[in-house]
């Protein structure tokens, strides 16, 4: 029996308009209130989006690469110390961080150098072996644009190294560089963001497979420590086969409930609504701390008056740092005057994404590739896509006011409009992508 | 002359009002357990439209089991009806049907036959009589598709087991897709392969999860020996098998036109 559905698609449609709310414009503090919040208002607290004077009031900002307040991640700790123990005993590997975005890659990096003191410590401590040193110089970078030729791909690395690039590409160009590089003194060098380094356009195929020959060729005279994004490091895996070259590997995933709760109890400390009691309560934070303190025991007994807000964080979140810290500042800001006494009572805001449900399949492509590239250029989705310029500024714009995306406006020239996903709603957004087959696991 | 009454009498009083009242009602209860099934698979299908194919699959199963239940059970558990008059009633439709509906009856057979080893599913795209398309509906009799023109093509099932059957996804979203390009012989082959193949890879709807091939072989045809380049990749979404044909044929095609494969060709005599 054929069943025709258009009369419940319809009925759906009426009872749809007949629920939903009657005002047309609803503001923020509409949604708000009623423990909501939509994506377009979570990519307006980003702090590109707002103005400068405003910035306190969003999430707030700290360097780029910075150990404060760095939390969790013991395990892989563990074994990033492990892999820069081996490269100092002569078994130089390429090793690979991979997290999805948002998960804290960039933080875990920026907590290297803390992590290479510790290690100069420890080596203080134990007999003197055949081991390198630690390198004097260490190197931190991403890289702004990818390589679209093997000689961009050389170029960059020499500038890794402050060694001046060939004028031009030749057939002993490759080995004069990794002849050049290994006689640089030995150096650690973490490349993060390397997705930024693959692009789907013409020559980047080539650049890559340059970059990894020269990577793989002076592996054992420098330590090169890669950070990835999980869909690109699949893309790169499936493609390129890169885990044949790289023998570390090291996933990052997002923050658990407890780990995050740390995070979040440091954010409540700063906004002046609990006590730094509640910190110390918490054995996941500062990793570096061997020493065991004596707490007190009516302090250690004592519950966070906030703990239901962290666990509906957590659920909400899934483990999303700056999400978590978005939402929770922005539902005590919102749903309940932050000097009230009862403030520790607000529910986390619930977030509203109908604006990604309704993006059309075009739509969902494009956040895929910005999505795994870190970011496009308005020519570059051009050409990814092949279509005009103009559409393609259309598109992306169309996205961005919708929240998913944020522009980065070129003064000069609208074709280098830079679009990268928001921040805070990587996960949302994957795992939407996921869900519409247009990311991979 | 008794025993023609008491016939007579039992056959009305399977036909009597209340029963034929449960058995409608039974029917209204089925269908509309149907239209709460469809209804949550398409809304399924939107939230998850990674596993529609998962989707639905399930509904023409589920659709044959629910009528067959209400079926026996108006039999078995409302009519109730003697063993000999089952008998008597069974045969005489047999042969009325069989007789009248040859073709329909065979349709259903095949049909189910295709749901209990199926040589495609819903969301399959299959060559199938002629006419290649994705399948968008399973039905006892008739398998509906859906063409790359927009068209919709009932074919009966028994066409499906008479005939061979093409399916390019068997169940996945993904799908290969073969296009060839010709270049003239003198082109640097190498560098002719190594642009195809990244080409391909630029695509946004390639599949690159697995691999993309690229085989060369050559051709005589208009007079003179070509090159024929067939690339093989992947689409994400059988949907998109069209477009991604055309998308791979616009960045080779480039590709090469920028490497000046077709330079030569053009401004030779032939």
């Amino acid at each position: 029996m054929d069943i025709n559905l258009r009369f419940f698609s319809r009925l759906g449609q009426w009872a749809t308009n007949l629920f939903a709310p009657k005002s047309p414009l609803k503001s923020e503090s509409d949604d708000a209130q009623q423990g909501l919040i939509s994506l377009k208002t979570i990519a307006n607290q980003y702090p590109l989006q707002i103005g400068q004077g405003q910035l306190n009031e969003a999430v707030p900002t700290r360097p780029f690469y910075s150990s404060d307040r760095f939390i969790g991640r013991e395990p892989q700790l563990k074994q990033m110390a492990d892999v820069i123990n081996l490269w100092r005993n002569h078994h130089g590997e390429i090793s690979a961080i991979v997290a999805p975005a948002g998960a804290g890659l960039s933080a875990f990096l920026g907590y290297m150098p803390t992590l290479l003191q510790q290690i100069q410590t420890d080596i203080e401590h134990v007999i003197p072996t055949n081991a390198k040193a630690l390198p004097d110089t260490w190197l931190i970078m991403s890289f702004y644009q990818a390589p679209l030729s093997a000689f961009a791909a050389i170029t960059n690395l020499c500038y890794c190294f402050n060694i001046a690039p060939p004028p031009n590409i030749s057939d002993s160009s490759i080995t004069d560089t990794i002849y050049a590089i290994n006689q640089q003194p030995p150096q650690l060098i973490i490349i993060d963001d390397l997705h930024k380094l693959m692009l789907r356009m013409m020559g980047n195929n080539q650049a890559l497979v340059t970059f990894a020959t020269i990577i793989m060729e002076t592996r054992k005279h420098h330590c090169w420590i890669l950070g990835c994004e999980k869909y690109a490091w699949q893309r790169l895996s499936a493609q390129y086969q890169i885990t044949h070259f790289i023998k570390h590997i090291i996933n990052i995933d997002y923050f658990n409930a407890q780990e995050l709760a740390s995070i979040q109890t440091q954010q409540l400390v700063e906004l002046g609504l609990i006590s730094t009691d509640y910190l110390e309560q918490n054995p996941v934070e500062k990793p570096n701390n061997h020493s065991t303190e004596t707490q007190d025991d009516t302090s250690a007994t004592d519950v966070n008056p906030y703990d239901e807000q962290l666990k509906q964080l957590h659920s909400i979140s899934q483990g999303h740092p700056k999400l978590a810290a978005l939402l929770l500042q922005y539902s005590l800001t919102h749903q309940a005057d932050i000097t009230s006494d009862n403030k520790h009572k607000t529910d986390i805001c619930k977030i509203n994404s109908s604006a990604i449900q309704e993006c059309q399949d075009n739509d969902l492509f494009s956040l895929a590739e910005i999505y795994v590239h870190g970011g496009l250029r308005v020519e570059q989705h051009a050409h990814i896509f092949a279509q005009s310029i103009e559409q393609s500024s259309l598109q992306l714009a169309y996205l961005a006011r919708h929240g998913l995306i944020i522009a980065q406006y070129s003064q000069k020239d609208f074709a280098q409009h830079f679009y990268f996903i928001t921040p805070t709603l990587t996960k949302i957004i994957a795992s939407h992508l996921v869900n519409n087959n247009k990311l991979f696991n | 002359m008794d025993n023609s009454r008491e016939a007579l009498q039992a056959f009305l009083d399977i036909i009597s009002f209340d029963r034929i009242l449960s058995i409608l009602l039974l029917c209204l209860t089925a269908w509309l357990f149907l239209v709460l099934v469809q209804f949550c698979l398409n809304q399924l299908n939107n939230k998850l439209p990674k596993y529609r194919l998962i989707w639905n699959r399930s509904y023409p199963f589920v659709r044959l089991f629910v009528w067959l239940c209400v079926i026996i059970y108006s039999i078995v558990g409302i009519i109730d009806p003697h063993e000999n008059l089952i008998l008597a009633v069974v045969g005489s439709i047999s042969i009325v049907v069989g007789l009248a509906t040859q073709e329909p009856a065979k349709n259903m057979i095949a049909g189910f036959i295709i749901m209990l080893n199926p040589p495609y599913r819903v969301g399959d795209m299959v060559t199938l009589a002629g006419h290649y398309g994705e399948v968008i509906k399973l039905e006892w009799s008739v398998t509906w598709l859906r063409t790359f023109d927009d068209n919709t093509v009932m074919v009966p099932n028994a066409e499906a087991l008479k005939t061979a059957v093409s399916n390019a996804n068997s169940g996945a979203l993904d799908e290969m897709v073969v296009v060839k390009f010709s270049i003239p012989m003198a082109a640097d082959l190498q560098k002719a392969i190594a642009l195809a193949r990244e080409a391909t890879q630029c695509s946004p709807y390639t599949f690159l999860n697995k691999p993309i091939i690229v085989n060369l072989s050559n051709d005589y045809s208009f007079g003179q020996y070509q090159q024929i380049i067939t690339v093989k990749a992947y689409v994400m979404d059988v949907r998109l098998e069209k477009k991604f044909v055309s998308d791979i044929n616009i960045r080779v095609l480039s590709a090469f036109k920028n490497a000046h494969f077709y330079d030569e060709q053009q401004t030779s005599p032939t």
